[in-house]
């Protein structure tokens, strides 16, 4: 008797009518001639967001992490500066703390004159629009005085290369502010380099920063 | 109950070749069997023949992928219409109130399908349970051929056959639609555990 609710099961099967049949088989017909794109199945499609977005996660704070020691010309320098400018939102000196570790870092890897100035100049003007602590002020003076000592340079011709970049195009080549500030040395860093006939310095160091090469001497 | 057609060799590279009467052959020979298990999965008629129409569509576009035997194509067409069988009731769980006419509620009787009760009763079953009761008591699949499309095992099909069938039973009596005796036995086993 049990066969009687399969023979009920059995009788649920229906016959494709003749008229949905000549439909399907246009439908199947022009598919046939003019196929469509063979799309994945829906899960397929977005399989790809959740690796992505996991990836994301894990590689985005890693990558803030190693980019924290970076200095300028490292592969992972510009996260440094975009998580900088993120956080800056929140503390102002953050930027200009950084931009004078960089200096100091490239004065005691004794860079060439051109990055030595590129820092001091980024070093400056982050503490200028920063509301940097004096602590700061008082370290780019002494970086300065250091980079009198080793590179020769005066500081008062590292001011005029300051104002040059500040005050013109910031896209100048570092090669420029170069030019400017080796005119004045006696022995360039990079004799190979282009140079601008015209000193551009032609004032003499005030009482102050001679006290300094003074004190050097 | 009728006995599945065979899909020859000759008919699957046809297929490949995406020959116009290769196609039309094996339409000749899978639509009504599509249609009954799209039928059962969904208990409306429009919405299973749309089923069967797309599955046929996919075979058209994705023809040049499909391998292995006449057997392997019967169940890549089977597993077709039950994906969009799942997608319709999904879109129905989501949305069950949507005003169309074509579209019937799962708690409403259709009284021109045949034998409303059993489908009423099928609807009650898990989409799982009622592939498998479908697919083996409708259609007439054998165990290997279900396992083939719900891509699992020979064993768990059979046993999912066997629970399915007592909880059909068992529906059948909770409704108090009339059934027969023996379906009353199987119900009275399966909720005193057999011992009764």
């Amino acid at each position: 008797m049990k066969a009687t609710l399969h023979q009920r099961l059995a009788d649920l099967r229906v016959d494709m009518p003749a008229k949905v049949a000549d439909r399907h088989a246009a439908e199947i017909d022009a598919e046939l001639m003019h196929p469509g794109p063979v799309t994945p199945p829906r899960r397929l499609r977005r399989r790809w967001i959740l690796p992505v977005v996991v990836a994301a996660a894990l590689l985005i704070p890693a990558a803030a992490v190693a980019a924290e020691s970076t200095t300028p010309g490292d592969f992972l320098y510009p996260v440094k500066r975009t998580t900088e400018w993120v956080r800056s939102i929140v503390d102002s000196t953050i930027n200009a703390e950084h931009r004078v570790d960089e200096l100091e870092i490239v004065i005691q890897r004794k860079s060439s004159i051109e990055e030595v100035t590129d820092r001091l100049i980024d070093a400056e003007q982050s503490v200028e629009r920063s509301d940097a602590p004096r602590r700061l002020t008082d370290r780019i003076d002494i970086a300065r005085d250091e980079i009198e000592r080793h590179y020769g340079v005066h500081p008062r011709d590292i001011d005029s290369g300051v104002q040059d970049r500040s005050s013109q195009d910031r896209n100048r080549e570092p090669s420029d502010t170069a030019v400017n500030l080796s005119s004045t040395t006696t022995e360039p860093p990079h004799a190979d380099s282009p140079r601008d006939p015209s000193p551009t310095s032609t004032t003499e160091p005030s009482s102050d920063r001679g006290d300094r090469g003074d004190r050097d001497n | 109950m009728s006995r599945p057609s065979i899909v020859d060799d000759d008919l699957v590279n046809g297929i490949r070749a995406r020959s116009d009467e290769a196609f039309a052959a094996l339409y000749r020979i899978l639509a009504s069997d599509l249609l009954s298990f799209a039928n059962g999965m969904l208990r409306d008629r429009g919405a299973a023949e749309d089923a069967v129409q797309q599955a046929f569509l996919e075979l058209a576009r994705a023809a040049h992928t499909i391998t292995g035997d006449g057997r392997s194509l019967r169940a890549w067409m089977y597993r077709s219409v039950r994906f969009t069988c799942l997608d319709e009731v999904r879109r129905r769980k989501r949305r069950p109130e949507e005003p169309t006419d074509r579209l019937p509620d799962t708690g409403r009787v259709d009284p021109s399908l045949p034998d409303p009760t059993v489908q009423e009763a099928l609807m009650r079953l898990s989409d799982r349970h009622r592939a498998i009761v479908v697919l083996r008591h409708v259609i007439g699949c054998s165990v290997d051929e279900i396992a083939e499309i719900l891509g699992t095992n020979r064993t768990a099909v059979y046993a999912a056959s066997v629970r399915a069938e007592r909880r059909l039973a068992k529906e059948l009596t909770n409704v108090e639609y009339p059934f027969d005796a023996a379906s009353q036995q199987v119900a009275d086993q399966d909720t005193t555990g057999g011992t009764g």
